[in-house]
């Protein structure tokens, strides 16, 4: 035993500090909040009260709850789907060698991604604010009629989702460029001597190609907004408020209200309940996804 | 389309509406930041009295302000300090289990490996409520650790670091083995030296990833001297009367930091950006 250890022992002395690190803050965190997740508690220095599965009960019937998870869902889809196409579109556009001044282009549209979710989120305030922003500016100079985008419950979501492209789309762009990069040269050249044109190409050759980064990148996008938190946050923030769903809950991410119920009301076994469901909900889009175009996308190999 | 657009005229009128096309979507892309620039330097009275797309009067007032008045350089500060220690520590760690990763084998290595990678799939919510909880009972809320370590298990950095210490190879390892080096030797003296373009990318996602980072920072910072610049931030956004002109100096030289990065790092960025994306 001793000898086996003693082989062993550089590989473990240098996983050690990660690893130290990795159980305190990651995994038994993972573990305490599912034993949260069946307790009562209300504050941080009271005594757990244990109460099984009521949680998750209470959360199926929760209408704030349910409201929350089609807020989300609502809004991954659109700012998924929307984000991809324009970033492939993107990719493919910027990807001809031919086009002049395509490095520009790309630092342009990636440029969003060294700005942070709040001071995204905060410019658009500004941008979409009802008297002194842009956008409405604008529309008034061309006499349409102008919104309260961010305090309307009708656009406030739309303009949540336009905030996530927008910051978003370069850098699935960069992505997909590079997947572009590894598709041999050759085959364009065969296609275009068998007489296809560009658009055929596109559809017959390149998007197939492609198509295992596609999936990747949706996937991991769907991941991320699924755990839409930061931008409604912020935007949501006035009058020394905050944590709201903006308005009539519009903008009431399942993320947000797990910090209301968590971090304003300090119900720590209910917020630990809504954490799983997220999870659970998070893991099971992500094999779904998997299991449907997973063998499409080359997952099979690894 | 007529028959004369194709063949060369064609090619012409296409290439010229695509450079439009790119050329109006970037103007799309790059308002925000144009808008916070010159709200940046307009009065309060002229960004609410007279709403126009450029500045008549540019006044350095919200900039004073922001210095003046509020506690924004102490926010910058305290960022870069708890910025450039977790970079440290995920440099560190991750670099060193990387190696033993990649060049050891060892009893539990891929079942902990794959531990590691389905970690990521759990969203940090699961994860803030006990760490908060615990560092409550510890009185380590309102501290620069309670923001420094919770995130320092970098398995982005560890997949990162295993990756690229896999392409160096065993024998220059084993050279320097015969000649006596110890094992902390090889890491220190050989590996971290070949690895370093690795290491430069990890440094970018770090140190944007800690500089970035909210949710920890708005949990577990509590009082105005502690917080980080995001968290900074977003009090001013969510005091009773924000002055939008403040907000966006404060948004202005926020990315500043990490435009310098962006710049000089172009393209460490983008080969972080895409890994684990295309198989090499």
């Amino acid at each position: 035993m001793r000898s086996k250890l003693g082989k062993y022992r550089t590989p473990y002395l240098f996983i050690a500090p990660f690893f130290v690190l990795f159980a305190a803050f990651v995994l038994s965190p993972i573990v305490y909040s599912l034993w949260l997740s069946l307790q009562e508690v209300v504050g941080i220095y009271v005594p757990l009260q244990f109460v099984g599965l009521k949680n998750y009960l209470d959360l199926v019937s929760d209408p704030r709850f349910l409201h929350s998870l089609v807020v989300t869902f609502t809004y991954t889809f659109f700012q998924v789907t929307i984000m991809v196409v324009l970033a492939v579109i993107l990719a493919l556009i910027l990807d001809q060698r031919t086009l002049r001044g395509r490095n520009v282009y790309r630092l342009v549209f990636f440029f969003p991604v060294i700005t942070s979710f709040i001071v995204a989120a905060m410019v658009f305030k500004l941008l979409l604010d009802k008297e002194i922003g842009l956008f409405n500016m604008l529309l008034r100079a061309v006499h349409m009629r102008t919104h309260a985008w961010l305090e309307d419950p009708t656009y406030a979501l739309p303009s949540l989702i336009t905030i996530g492209i927008w910051r978003w789309v370069g850098y699935q762009m960069v992505i997909l460029l590079a997947g572009l990069q590894n598709i041999p040269a050759e085959l364009y050249d065969s296609a275009r001597v068998d007489g296809a044109g560009s658009l055929r190409i596109v559809f017959r050759i390149t998007l197939p190609l492609l198509f295992p980064v596609i999936f990747f990148v949706i996937v991991m996008s769907v991941i991320g907004s699924l755990q839409l938190f930061d931008e409604p946050f912020i935007l949501n923030m006035h009058g020394g408020g905050a944590g709201s769903g903006g308005p009539a809950d519009s903008m009431l991410s399942t993320a947000i209200y797990l910090y209301q119920t968590g971090f304003l009301d300090f119900r720590l076994g209910y917020a630990s309940a809504v954490g799983y469901v997220l999870t659970v909900v998070i893991l099971a889009i992500s094999l779904l996804q998997i299991l449907t175009f997973g063998k499409r996308a080359g997952f099979a190999e690894i | 389309m007529n028959g004369s657009l194709d063949g060369y005229g064609g090619e012409v009128a296409r290439r010229i509406s695509l450079y439009l096309l790119l050329t109006a979507a970037s103007i799309v892309m790059l308002t925000p930041f144009y808008w916070s620039l010159v709200a940046s330097f307009k009065s309060q009275s002229e960004l609410f009295d007279l709403p126009n797309v450029f500045i008549r009067q540019p006044t350095l007032a919200n900039y004073a302000q922001l210095f003046g008045q509020t506690l924004f350089v102490r926010w910058f500060v305290n960022s870069c300090l708890v910025a450039i220690a977790y970079t440290v520590l995920v440099l560190f760690f991750c670099s060193l289990g990387g190696f033993a990763f990649a060049k050891y084998r060892f009893p539990g290595r891929n079942g902990l490996f794959i531990a590691l990678l389905s970690s990521t799939m759990i969203p940090p919510w699961v994860t803030i409520i006990p760490i908060f909880s615990w560092f409550s009972r510890l009185h380590l809320v309102n501290s620069y650790l309670s923001v420094i370590l919770p995130g320092s298990a970098n398995v982005f950095g560890l997949f990162l670091m295993r990756q690229y210490i896999q392409g160096v190879p065993s024998s220059l390892l084993d050279a320097a083995r015969v000649d006596g080096c110890k094992e902390f030797g090889i890491y220190a003296r050989i590996v971290i030296p070949i690895i370093a373009p690795a290491l430069g990318a990890l440094t970018i996602f770090a140190f944007l990833g800690s500089w970035n980072s909210f949710l920890n920072a708005l949990i577990l910072l509590r009082t105005p001297d502690m917080f980080t610049f995001p968290v900074g931030m977003s009090s001013l956004v969510g005091s009773m009367n924000p002055q939008y002109g403040v907000l966006m100096a404060c948004a202005v030289i926020s990315v500043v930091p990490t435009s310098i990065i962006f710049f000089t790092m172009q393209k460490q960025l983008v080969a972080g950006i895409t890994l684990g994306a295309t198989k090499e």
